[in-house]
């Protein structure tokens, strides 16, 4: 990728300040009327800097770590080792569910995997991967030296790496949640699964979430503040437009979810009345806080890859994205609509009629931000020369498979149909299809679009 | 029956679009011998045409389409009507019947064939979901409230239904089946000479 080997050509393992009194855009471009002696000077200066900003050489360098570079690359490692686990567990999946009434996996068993599955791929690797993305490419896409706050950013890191080891620890242990991994009380309360396993799924999620967090705010500061002199936001690299849109979405959609996550916990743990009817509390109250992030969380995966497609494509059918404009309002709209729709998973629950018409109705609305962008790529490709290189190739499987997973999730949104194939293998068929097709091949995409062996 | 109607419609409308969404992506391919063109002279076309009204329409229609639908299959006032209680519990479904309180079947619901019931679905320990495919959509049996599903069998006979929340691991097994009667059997049954 372009712009991860302009941050390589920083040095590996290089931290340098960025200046804090000075605005980005307010910094004057010295370069073009520098004379030798000063560009002698600046070269000096950077030598004398360089053992001060660098990393630890040492092995410990790995464990003290601040710099951009180094945290993207241990987070790809991490998300990329918890993708290979979350495969492992499908393989499981698979081989029980290849035979009915197989005696493959015991239920215990089973339960346990599917809902580690589900675990390890959404929340130990989706989020943590374009996060990896993001900290890795983002410095050299904006100009700057480092992200805005590199030590958060291993903050970031380590709790993301405790959160999510504590979870497959127990798995190991053979203690995982066995909830699947929506976690629904009452079956994840206290009364009906004793164990320890909701509580170490809270407080892995949990660990994960925050780690998302201080990610965010790092992206945002990041973009608005530490852009290159003269880059205005309308002409920053477009993949810095969706993972802005993306952390601000992170702020918006996890606190509920770290809510739910306290409450069920204090529920568990002190037997306060939150989701148990006996004790005066409602189990639904879950699932609207769930939702309330599980939705907006689709696009928080779907836009940070949206944003490498369109940084790939275009090069790919060498010429410029057609409508740039057009596809960051459309990013810009499906983030808000994202947060008008939970309750379409909900839609078996006993919800008001008036309330799933609603729900339907602007479920399938986010169809036409969705078709924005896909026809804008389709454009792209229309008005340049596509050149058949292993990215594109990737880039045709996600047309093929998203824009699949695409109508079947407007399928859903007709709520008589979603009557009969919400909790069945559509809607399992259907999220495949969005996750794979919208985030696994455009990050496979990007990821040997930048590979130097390309 | 109206959903697979819908099933239907869909189904070949999705069809259809993904065709011309890959024949589009295929002819963007084939345009290799064109020169590049920088410029955005396409937006009319790809982003307002494509983009926004062709989405709009095809989704109004549909979403105008469902609620048509819906609104049928809502429950309405009938002189005839039947009302049964079903209450899950892991892994297992009581039924009871208004027409005798005294009468209750475990994993077998008895109804007549040719008059709408309502089902009141709740549940006594987790989330739970009634689900006869043959005969309505599925509701969330939820501890503490009540649920109401109005299904009708249109001939006698023996429906499979499902628990289609997952609900710990007897999950697998959480079936019930629904036992259509027509007039006669359903008075026997009432009778207490249940078949
Ligand atoms: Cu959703």
């Amino acid at each position: 990728m372009t712009a991860s080997s302009e941050a390589a050509n920083q040095g590996p393992a290089e931290r340098t300040a960025e200046r804090p009194d000075q605005r980005p855009d307010q910094r004057p471009d010295q370069r073009a009327d520098q004379t030798p002696a000063q560009r002698a000077a600046a070269l000096r200066l950077h030598r004398a800097l360089m053992p001060i900003w660098s990393s630890d050489q040492r092995f410990r360098g790995w464990l003290t770590t601040s710099n951009n570079n180094d945290i993207g690359t241990l987070f790809l490692i991490v998300a990329t080792s918890f993708f290979l686990i979350g495969g492992i567990l499908a393989m499981l999946i698979r081989a029980q569910l290849a035979t009915p009434g197989s005696a493959f996996l015991a239920p215990e068993v089973y339960n346990q995997v599917f809902t580690m599955h589900g675990t390890v791929m959404m929340f130990l690797f989706a989020i943590p991967f374009f996060e990896a993305m993001a900290v890795l490419l983002l410095p050299g896409m904006l100009g700057t030296r480092d992200m805005a706050f590199p030590r958060l950013g291993a903050y970031g890191l380590w709790v993301y790496m405790f959160g999510g080891s504590a979870v497959i620890i127990a798995m190991l242990m053979g203690l995982a949640p066995d909830g699947g991994w929506f976690m629904y009380p009452p079956l994840s309360s206290a009364a009906f699964s004793p164990g320890i396993g909701p509580d170490v799924w809270l407080l892995g999620i949990t660990s994960i979430e925050v780690s998302a967090i201080s990610a965010a705010i790092e992206v945002i500061v990041t973009v608005l503040r530490y852009r290159a002199a003269g880059m205005s936001l309308a002409r920053m690299p477009i993949f810095a437009w969706f993972i802005l849109i993306v952390a601000v979405m992170i702020l918006t959609a996890f606190p509920p979810m770290i809510l739910g996550s306290l409450l069920l916990e204090v529920e568990r743990a002190f037997d306060w009345p939150f989701f148990q009817v006996e004790n005066g509390g409602d189990p639904l109250l879950w699932q609207h806080l769930f939702w309330l992030f599980g939705h907006p969380e689709v696009y928080i995966i779907f836009l940070p890859a949206a944003g490498m497609i369109a940084t790939v494509l275009p090069v790919m059918a060498q010429t410029n994205l057609l409508g740039y404009g057009w596809v960051v309002a459309a990013a810009v709209s499906l983030a808000v609509l994202s947060f008008g729709l939970w309750v379409h998973h909900m839609f078996t629950t006993g919800i008001p009629h008036m309330g799933l018409a609603f729900f339907s109705a602007a479920s399938t609305l986010v169809a036409v931000p969705t078709a924005v962008m896909i026809f804008s790529w389709i454009g792209t490709l229309w008005k340049g020369q596509v050149r058949l290189e292993l990215p594109m190739l990737w880039l045709l499987g996600f047309f093929a498979t998203f824009v699949i997973g695409g109508l079947t999730g407007v399928m859903l949104a007709v709520v008589p149909f979603n009557w009969q194939v919400h909790d069945t293998h559509f809607v399992v068929a259907h999220l495949h299809y969005v996750l794979i097709g919208g985030y696994v091949f455009p990050m496979i995409a990007a990821v040997s679009h930048g590979d130097p062996g390309e | 029956m109206a959903i697979a109607d819908i099933w239907w419609v869909m189904l070949i409308g999705a069809a259809a679009i993904f065709l011309l969404v890959m024949g589009l992506v295929l002819a963007g391919l084939a345009s290799r011998a064109a020169p590049s063109d920088e410029g955005e002279r396409g937006t009319p076309v790809w982003i307002w045409g494509l983009g926004l009204a062709f989405p709009m329409v095809t989704l109004a229609a549909l979403t105008g389409y469902g609620l048509m639908i819906g609104e049928r299959l809502l429950p309405r006032a009938a002189p005839d009507l039947v009302t049964v209680e079903a209450e899950a519990r892991q892994w297992a479904w009581t039924f009871r019947y208004a027409d005798d309180p005294a009468l209750r079947t475990e994993d077998v619901l008895h109804i007549p064939a040719g008059r709408p019931v309502d089902v009141r679905i709740t549940s006594r320990d987790v989330v739970h979901s009634f689900w006869v495919p043959q005969l309505a959509g599925k509701l969330d049996a939820i501890p503490g409230r009540v649920n109401v599903l109005r299904i009708e069998a249109a001939t006698p006979g023996t429906y499979a239904g499902q628990s289609a929340e997952f609900s710990g691991t007897g999950y697998a097994g959480h079936v019930f089946s629904v036992e259509a009667h027509d007039p006669a059997a359903w008075a026997a049954f009432l009778q207490g000479g249940a078949p």
